[in-house]
């Protein structure tokens, strides 16, 4: 690096080469490359070394990488498939020609069912039992075992980067005790992403009351599912649109319902299953677990 | 006109909006993908997967990217975007793969490369002592210098390499230029 305080410094060049800087710190800088042969020489060093590292980049890896065209036509199928799942939504279907009146109907149908399932999803998960040895943890967590935990973050600081580039893993004890007290200790640990209840992205903690085995891709509600819903609310969030208080009891309370709720659906909105897009991830037999 | 026939003629435009969206995003994914997709695909494989899983990481992230514009979220920086969250993928991946000791990905920078037929030998042997400092100096560095670098040769501006790796900006210079002083002048 260049060390005489008369000379720019690497840093500066390196702004300069790069386009990085004000127009009038660029124009100083210019002035002074045009009187100083020594900074012209380092900058011309360093241009040269970009120049090999390009290089090296493209050379050496380009040669490896599989032709676009497939690569293309796999997306465009995938890209098919999500539209030809997105057509009209369940409550345009039902809805279509119905009067107002009949539409209260339709509603207050909807809403009994809805809230019919739920006591018998609660009634069947209460017969199963959480601490026997299944092979497999519910979608949801227990709440006796993850109520969920926050911890104080300033908003500020919440919205300041994008949430999902929190990847954090969750030490071996910890994850070996969850699993233990969910009772799949001898499971396998492929199945399930170690995931916070509450994302640290809306102030969850890494406490073990807010983490839980999630199904990566056995439940159509799984870990990837509730990626998506951990992304959207942060976003809902800082953009004001929703208060984080009622995110976070969403959240912890039933995220599949927060999910219906926030996404205005009632099945996820991309496949995440063996056959998805994810479909990767299914073939590490004993892959491990982390969460987001 | 009957409430029935508006609300028909309404659940219709609703429809058709919602088709031309559809079709506006995938259109936007597909010539981001043809614009980005080598140089994210270069990226996800600096973390050590095989074409296979960097491929499939890959589709994943323009996946993400067609919810990303269904939501109407943010199109400012969808450059930065697709490179934070192939990052993250990537970064998932990696974790799962070091649980199964799978490592079997391609090292980036390859010590044999292809040298240009048309050098002499002489060119040939020095071209080649050339790659084999600079890919010992580049593996000393650390892994998020490493990082920048490679964002940086794949072609993104500071702005956007800062939000991938959540850094500052200023970080983001001192490491490019720390990372390039050592590999001209090795100490």
């Amino acid at each position: 690096m260049n060390q005489n305080c008369s000379h720019l410094s690497d840093e500066d060049l390196l702004l300069a080469a790069d386009g990085e800087l004000s127009r009038r710190r660029l124009a100083q800088i210019r002035a002074h490359l045009g009187a100083c042969w020594a900074c012209r020489a380092r900058m011309a060093e360093i241009e040269e070394t970009i120049h090999q590292v390009v290089r090296l980049n493209r050379e050496n890896l380009d040669p490896e990488l599989p032709r676009i065209d497939g690569a293309r036509a796999r997306l465009e199928a995938k890209l098919a498939e999500t539209a030809r799942g997105a057509g009209p939504n369940l409550y345009q279907q039902l809805t279509a020609g119905l009067s107002h009146k009949g539409l209260a109907y339709a509603l207050a149908l909807m809403i009994l069912l809805a809230l019919g399932t739920r006591f018998l999803y609660h009634k069947i998960g209460e017969h199963e039992g959480y601490g026997q040895n299944r092979s497999y943890a519910a979608a949801l967590p227990n709440p006796a075992l993850t109520p969920g935990a926050l911890q104080p973050v300033p908003m500020a600081g919440m919205c300041s980067s994008e949430h999902d580039q929190v990847v954090r893993k969750v030490p071996e004890g910890v994850e070996q005790q969850i699993l233990r007290e969910y009772g799949i200790a001898g499971g396998r640990t492929a199945d399930f992403e170690i995931d916070h209840l509450v994302t640290p992205g809306l102030g969850g903690s890494d406490d073990i009351r807010n983490l839980w085995p999630e199904p990566r891709y056995r439940t159509v509600w799984n870990s990837y599912v509730k990626d998506q819903l951990e992304d959207h609310l942060h976003y809902l969030v800082c953009k004001g649109q929703v208060n984080l208080t009622t995110a976070q009891h969403d959240i912890a309370n039933d995220w599949i319902s927060a999910y219906r709720k926030y996404f205005h659906t009632n099945a996820p909105l991309l496949p995440y299953s063996t056959s998805g897009a994810l479909s990767f991830l299914v073939k590490d037999a004993t892959a491990g677990t982390h969460a987001r | 006109m009957s409430a029935y026939r508006t609300s028909a003629l309404e659940d219709l435009a609703f429809t058709q909006a919602a088709a031309r969206k559809q079709s506006e995003a995938e259109c936007e994914v597909i010539r981001l993908f043809d614009e980005l997709r080598d140089p994210a695909l270069r990226y996800v494989l600096s973390f050590g997967l095989t074409i296979h899983d960097g491929e499939e990481v890959t589709q994943e992230v323009f996946l993400a990217l067609l919810r990303h514009l269904q939501m109407d979220k943010p199109r400012d920086n969808l450059r930065g975007w697709i490179f934070r969250v192939a990052h993250n993928l990537a970064l998932k991946k990696r974790l799962a793969n070091e649980r199964t000791l799978d490592t079997s990905g391609p090292h980036w920078f390859p010590v044999e490369r292809q040298l240009d037929p048309a050098w002499n030998p002489e060119e040939r042997l020095s071209a080649s002592q050339k790659q084999i400092r600079l890919l010992s100096i580049f593996h000393t560095l650390c892994e998020r210098d490493q990082r920048c670098l490679r964002l940086r040769l794949e072609g993104l501006r500071y702005r956007e390499i800062a939000a991938v790796l959540d850094m500052s900006l200023g970080a983001v210079s001192n490491s490019l230029a720390r990372s390039l002083a050592r590999m001209i002048d090795p100490k």
